[in-house]
């Protein structure tokens, strides 16, 4: 135990002198011009570009399905445009139009004696004056053609009024967002998606980033945006985890689908902002060299990236508001490597 | 024979005088057409190989590129050193051939065995067999200034529009680009778009090859014409690289420019420059050998002055170093040394012949052997340097010795008014004196023999001196037995033989001095012994070196600094130095400094080598006295920046240092072994030692080891997985952070590289080992994967730089030696390593640098001058018929020599090889005074009987030849031996040991020669 205390004092003796080793006297300097600079605290800093998309997750499109086949529908805005609630944005043409609205009157017309129907029975099932299974009968043939008609109501509603052409039906945003369509090579059938809208709300950047950064990634900035990580994903694929932004603000939102560069921000603790004249390689450690009074000190720094001019480091110690020097460093790293003079 | 000569030219005289005027005009035209250059071609016969390795450490490169060519060039017949200096990326390798192997040979035996061994170099090495150059070839130096232009537009300026017009000049051997940024059309790949475009890194280089380039696909016939049939792919413009389709994929067409970023880039940069603490460019023509340096230097004045014009607005040639200045100072020297010779040499004939017409018609030889002697050196393909010319001025003096005794006794027989024909008494007075004059000249050439048996340097140096003097001795005593006698039939009268009054009073104070000395000559005796060990007290005093050092006039500081030290940090040092060397010495007119490689490799320097280059203003202007006060300022501002190695030297010091040596420095320390780290350990040690030696400055060790590399180790069982194999991995990585060539754009005649490179300056550029580890690769399937998933990234140690000899790693520890002399110093050294340092098994030292010459030219004198001794001894016993003659005269040499070494120490020269020379000559003049003195005591013996009277009386009427030959010499060397300029330096110490040897052993001649005659005679009578 002692002699494990003694070999540990020993040591610690070997490391201090180590340091005082290798501090430098500021006169020792002569007449290098010496720069000083505070080293500035940041709390990320940028990783490799990688590539992302825009665009949203699923289940955030409201989808326009359609109602029957359709033979041919003409688009009045393109694919990522911006509509607003209630644009006219497809005018969907065929006979199949004006069945669709035979369709629909007759629904409602059936609809209507249904419900006649519906409600003349109802006080006579409740007096038992019908069975139980004629009641039963009426119900569903009602639930049945409203449920029918209400589909067609909420079709018929995003269609526009006015328009006289029987064999044409001009359909309107259900919301303001960005219209997304790609219809099949087979044409609409019925069921199938006319258009997509996503709200602006739920525009984000999906990108795929090395796993090792699954941890520290917090924004994703290109340009001057830097829209926050808000999901990542818990499954990796490859070398790679997905992750997405928070949804985008209007003056960072770029075309849905865009392909972009953009830089992960990695969130850090205890890192320092210095340029990259300050660093140096001493004995295979990476040092920055702290002024301390009339002296200046050796410091270990682990490099973490680069960003400008600067370098992102984390000090072994806390540079707290010390000053750093950031020029004529070589010269020094020479003394310390002992050349100099003739 | 030598009477038929002198008749010949008395009886033909319009011939014989013709015939002088077409060697005259000969004369005046190799004068004319004469290489003129400040050195003679001190160069061996070199051959050097630099090859480019990216990407390589230096230990890499040792292993699989200079090893491998090493092995081949050794079965190379007639080489004396192998050498070779591996750095990063780069190696050089210098073969020295035997002296006089034909360089032309030499080339090709060494480009056969490279081609042996090209494929089994790694493929990305390039280069070969650097210019046919020698060290001296950097003779024109010069940066490009306009504050419109950019680096790159600089650079491109010099790439593309001087560069290939400078070339065209003759006797250019290359012209060598530094500094600024060489221009590309730079690719950066971005590696999420490949991926989603599914195209690997490999595939899109090979897409940009295929496409880029027009080729010949045959002939078409039309009817009765055939046209050519070609397809056009070649890309003309950044632009329409950028538009390249690189894939389609259905309805996608991926061009160029969606996968990458397509700019105007540069080439990483291994080197810059600065000037006056701001970066530029800079060009450095080099010579052929064998060129004519001033030729070419004004080829290339005449060249720069058509270009200029049409460069850019306000474009600037600022010429920093132009080997025609130093030539022309160099040549200045020594041309004001040899008409002041002249004139002074004229002043004195006429001063002791007491008439003008004699004095004209000895003096008519001087420029006639001197025209005579251009012929001959442009004959024997001699350029006019500071050495050969410099051989002119040491032969002045005795070129008109053998005209001398001819015109003396010409004047003589005239004064007898015998009735003879005239041209009959001339012939007769030349028949008379023939004899001896040819033995004296052949004694000189003798003596100066042993000059053409030096090797290395100095006998490339001393070489030309010694064929200059042997070619004037050779005109004049042709002159002399031709000429001279035509010219004194035309010019002299028949009362030319009267003897000045004042030569007459002379003669009777010395007669009466010798018959003083004659009946006392104890005093005089021990006063000369006395001298004599005065003289070998200060041969062990005066300091030995090996040569003077030349001033060239500019002064170099060459900077180290951390060996793993980054372009930007090492030229931001630099600047702060050149500006505070402006501010603080105004002596220097501006400061060019290189840091790194240059682009050919002739000079592979890391990045923290500088050579800080220093034009300095005239000397008028200096506050110093001398370059050595200069240069102690300088230091003293070097001096206030520590952590960094400087040394001092000069341009062409500093190149024939590191010709001879691999190295500069007086003093080179070599320690052979093999591990670096203990080749580094003892170098710090040996330096550690050097630095205790009183007289060390400048001392350096290379800096051989603490590389650091960032090594990256794939995995392969992932990587290939993937298809990636390591060296499209290597591939890959090269061309995100070196660049690597793919193709080139050609416009007119510019042709600019295609990259893959990412602009260093940019956020995607790698700037730490964490970003290189999240580095994005494509694998050849399209997919990507961050590089810490296939490899693993580490730090490495390694040697920087390893320095080769004969196949042996060597470290080397260099030093300059400053007040005192080399030999002592290396004694010393030598004493205190041998106590200090005990060397492990397997590990040896060598000193080599000037001191290995100085030692190596002691060596060879010592061998030759006893065998130039020996045929002396032959020639003046076959004149005399008597050994105790010729040791009569012989004995004069010793008291010679002692005035030569007084002289030295006096002066407080040091004791060199020019010196060594001016001692050889001594030997010559010496022995000639004393063949005059005994010639006529022999020729006497019959009319006077009586020794005494015979001696003192011949003693008295030899006085004028004696005094006339000696004093010629003499006062012939008195304005080199206070010459100033540039190129003084190395005649200096030979001018001063002639000049001192001269004057102790006139005296010897005059007093000490008859005495022991006297004596010799007295005993041989019994």
């Amino acid at each position: 135990m002692i002699r494990n205390s003694l070999a540990a004092l020993l040591l610690a003796l070997l490391f201090a002198h180590g340091l005082r080793a290798q501090e430098l006297q500021l006169d020792a300097l002569g007449a290098f011009e010496l720069v000083f600079q505070p080293a500035r605290p940041v709390q990320n800093y940028p990783g490799q570009q990688v590539a992302a998309a825009v665009t949203y997750r699923q289940g955030e499109a409201f989808i326009v399905p359609s109602p029957g086949r359709v033979q041919q529908i003409a688009y009045l805005v393109e694919p990522g445009a911006a509509v607003r609630q209630g644009q006219p944005f497809a005018v969907l043409r065929g006979p199949e139009m004006h069945h669709f609205e035979m369709a629909y009157d007759s629904s409602r017309a059936l609809l209507a004696g249904a419900e006649r129907r519906y409600q003349a029975n109802k006080g006579l099932y409740e007096r038992k004056a019908i069975s139980e299974s004629q009641w039963l009968e009426i119900s569903e043939k009602y639930y049945a053609l409203s449920l029918e008609h209400e589909h067609m109501r909420h079709f018929f509603e995003l269609v526009e009024e006015g328009d006289n052409d029987p064999d044409a039906l001009t359909l309107t945003a259900p919301l303001s967002g960005v219209i997304d369509y790609s219809p099949a090579p087979g044409g609409v059938q019925e069921g199938d998606s006319i258009a997509q809208f996503v709200p602006d709300a739920a525009i984000r950047l999906e990108a795929t980033l090395p796993n090792r950064l699954r941890d520290q990634v917090i924004a994703l900035q290109w340009g001057a945006c830097e829209p926050a990580v808000e999901r990542v994903s818990a499954m990796t694929e490859g070398f790679f985890v997905r992750v997405w932004s928070v949804p985008l603000a209007p003056a960072c939102r770029p075309l849905l689908g865009q392909q972009l560069l953009v830089t992960p921000l990695l969130a850090v603790r205890g890192a320092y902002s210095l340029p990259r004249s300050a660093v140096f390689q001493l004995q295979r450690q990476t040092m920055v060299l702290v002024r301390d009074g009339d002296r200046l000190r050796p410091l270990a720094v682990t490099l973490l990236g680069a960003r400008g001019e600067d370098y992102v480091l984390q000090p072994a110690a806390d540079l707290g508001d010390r000053e750093v020097l950031v020029s004529s460093v070589s010269a020094v790293q020479g003394m310390l490597l002992g050349l100099g003079g003739e | 024979m030598l009477h038929k000569l002198i008749r010949f030219s008395l009886t033909q005289r319009l011939f014989v005088g013709i015939l002088t005027l077409a060697v005259m005009a000969l004369g005046l035209r190799a004068w004319l057409e004469l290489p003129v250059d400040a050195f003679p071609d001190i160069s061996p016969t070199q051959v050097k190989i630099i090859l480019k390795a990216p990407g390589m450490t230096a230990e890499e490169v040792e292993q699989q590129v200079t090893q491998v060519i090493e092995t081949e060039l050794l079965g190379i017949p007639d080489q004396e050193m192998l050498r070779s200096t591996t750095k990063y990326a780069i190696t050089d390798i210098t073969l020295d051939f035997r002296e006089g192997t034909d360089i032309y040979w030499a080339r090709q035996q060494v480009n056969e065995r490279l081609a042996n061994v090209r494929d089994s170099l790694p493929a990305d090495v390039s280069g070969g067999v650097a210019p046919m150059s020698t060290p001296l070839s950097e003779m024109f130096m010069f940066t490009v200034e306009n504050p419109q232009l950019s680096l790159l537009e600089r650079r491109h300026l010099l790439d593309w529009e001087i560069r290939p017009a400078l070339r065209t000049v003759e006797g250019v051997a290359d012209v060598n680009v530094l500094g600024g940024f060489a221009r590309t059309y730079q690719i950066s790949p971005l590696p999420p778009r490949l991926a989603q475009a599914g195209i690997s890194l490999a595939e899109l280089e090979q897409v940009i090859r295929d496409n880029n380039l027009n080729m010949g696909a045959g002939r078409l016939a039309l009817g009765n014409d055939n046209l050519v049939v070609r397809t056009e792919g070649r890309i003309d413009s950044i632009e329409e690289l950028a538009q390249l389709v690189v894939k389609v994929d259905g309805a996608r067409i991926y061009r160029l420019g969606d996968v990458a970023e397509v700019e105007i880039g540069h080439l990483a940069r291994y080197g810059a420059v600065t000037r006056n603490g701001e970066e530029t460019t800079e060009a450095l023509i080099i010579a052929l050998k064998n060129s004519n340096t001033a030729r070419v230097v004004d080829g290339v004045k005449a060249k720069l002055a058509e270009l200029e014009p049409t460069l850019p607005a306000g474009t600037r040639l600022n010429v920093f170093y132009d080997r025609a200045t130093l030539i022309d100072r160099a040549i200045g020297t020594i041309s004001s040394a040899l008409v002041q010779a002249i004139a002074i040499v004229v002043v004195l004939l006429a001063l002791f012949l007491g008439n003008l017409r004699a004095a004209i018609v000895v003096s008519l030889s001087l420029p006639l052997a001197a025209l005579a002697t251009f012929f001959l050196m442009s004959v024997a393909g001699l350029s006019a340097n500071l050495m050969s010319l410099g051989g002119l001025v040491i032969a002045i003096g005795m070129i008109v010795d053998s005209s001398v005794v001819v015109v003396e006794n010409i004047v003589t027989q005239l004064a007898r008014k015998q009735s003879l024909p005239r041209l009959h008494l001339i012939y007769r007075a030349c028949k008379d004196v023939a004899v001896p004059v040819v033995s004296g000249t052949v004694i000189v050439l003798i003596v100066f023999s042993p000059l053409l048996t030096l090797t290395g340097l100095e006998g490339k140096l001393f070489t030309p001196v010694a064929v200059t003097i042997v070619f004037a001795m050779f005109a004049a005593l042709v002159l002399s037995l031709t000429v001279v006698p035509i010219i004194a039939s035309l010019l002299l009268r028949d009362d030319a033989a009267r003897i000045p009054a004042w030569v007459l009073g002379l003669q009777q104070t010395y007669q009466h001095s010798l018959e003083r000395v004659m009946q006392r000559p104890r005093y005089l005796l021990l006063f000369f012994v006395a001298l004599l060990l005065l003289s070998v007290v200060t041969f062990l005093f005066t300091g030995k070196t090996f040569m003077p050092v030349l001033d060239e006039g500019d002064i170099i500081v060459q900077l180290e600094k951390s060996p793993s030290i980054s372009l930007a940090a090492s030229v931001a040092l630099d600047e702060q130095i050149e500006r505070a060397l402006l501010q603080r010495v105004p002596e220097i007119k501006q400061i060019v400094a290189r840091t790194g490689s240059d682009e050919i490799g002739l000079d592979p320097m890391s990045l923290n080598e500088t050579d800080i280059f220093m034009e300095l203003q005239p000397a008028q202007q200096w506050r110093f006295a001398s370059k050595e006060e200069l240069i102690d300022d300088i230091r003293a501002v070097l001096l206030e920046y520590p952590g960094i190695n400087f040394g001092f030297t000069q341009p062409i010091q500093m190149r024939i240092s590191e010709m001879l040596t691999g190295s500069s420095g007086d003093l080179s320390v070599k320690i052979f072994g093999n591990d670096i780290a203990v080749l580094a350990g003892l170098a710090e040690r040996v330096a550690h030692i050097i630095r205790e030696v009183p007289g060390s400055v400048d001392v350096q060790t290379s800096t051989i080891d603490g590389g650091k590399f960032l090594s990256v180790d794939v995995h392969a069982e992932v990587a290939q997985r993937f298809g990636l194999s390591t060296a499209e991995f290597a591939r890959y990585l090269k061309s995100r952070l070196e660049g690597a060539q793919v193709s080139e754009i050609i416009e007119g005649k510019k042709r600019t590289p295609i990259v893959f490179a990412v602009d260093p300056a940019s956020s995607r550029a790698l700037a730490t080992v964490a970003a290189l580890e999240q580095q994005l690769m494509v694998m050849p399937d399209g997919s990507q994967a961050p590089l810490y998933e296939l490899a693993e990234v580490g730090f490495r140690e390694g040697p920087v730089l390893v320095e080769r000899e004969r196949g042996n790693r060597f470290a080397v520890v260099t030093s300059n030696v400053t007040g005192r002399d080399i030999v002592g110093f290396v004694e010393e050294l030598g004493a205190t390593i041998a106590q200090q340092l005990q060397l492990p098994t397997g590990y040896s030292l060598a000193f080599g640098g000037e001191f290995e010459n100085q030692q190596r030219a002691t060596r060879n004198l010592l061998l030759v001058i006893p065998a130039a001794l020996l045929l002396i001894t032959i020639i003046l016993f076959t004149t005399f018929g008597s050994l105790s003659r010729a040791a009569l005269i012989l004995g004069n040499i010793p008291f010679a020599i002692m005035g030569g070494l007084i002289a030295l120490f006096v002066s407080g020269e040091y004791l060199s090889v020019p010196a060594s020379v001016g001692l050889i000559a001594l030997l010559g003049v010496a022995v000639l005074n004393g063949v005059v003195m005994v010639s006529y005591f022999e020729q006497t013996r019959l009319s006077e009987l009586d020794i005494r009277a015979r001696v003192i009386q011949g003693s008295a009427r030899r006085l004028r030849p004696v005094l006339m030959t000696a004093t010629t010499a003499m006062f012939g060397l008195v304005p080199l031996a206070f010459a100033t300029g540039p190129g003084a330096e190395i005649q200096k110490p030979l001018a001063i040991v002639v000049i001192g040897g001269l004057f102790s052993s006139t005296v010897t001649t005059l007093y000490l020669l008859p005495l022991f005659y006297f004596y010799l005679e007295r005993r041989g009578r019994g």
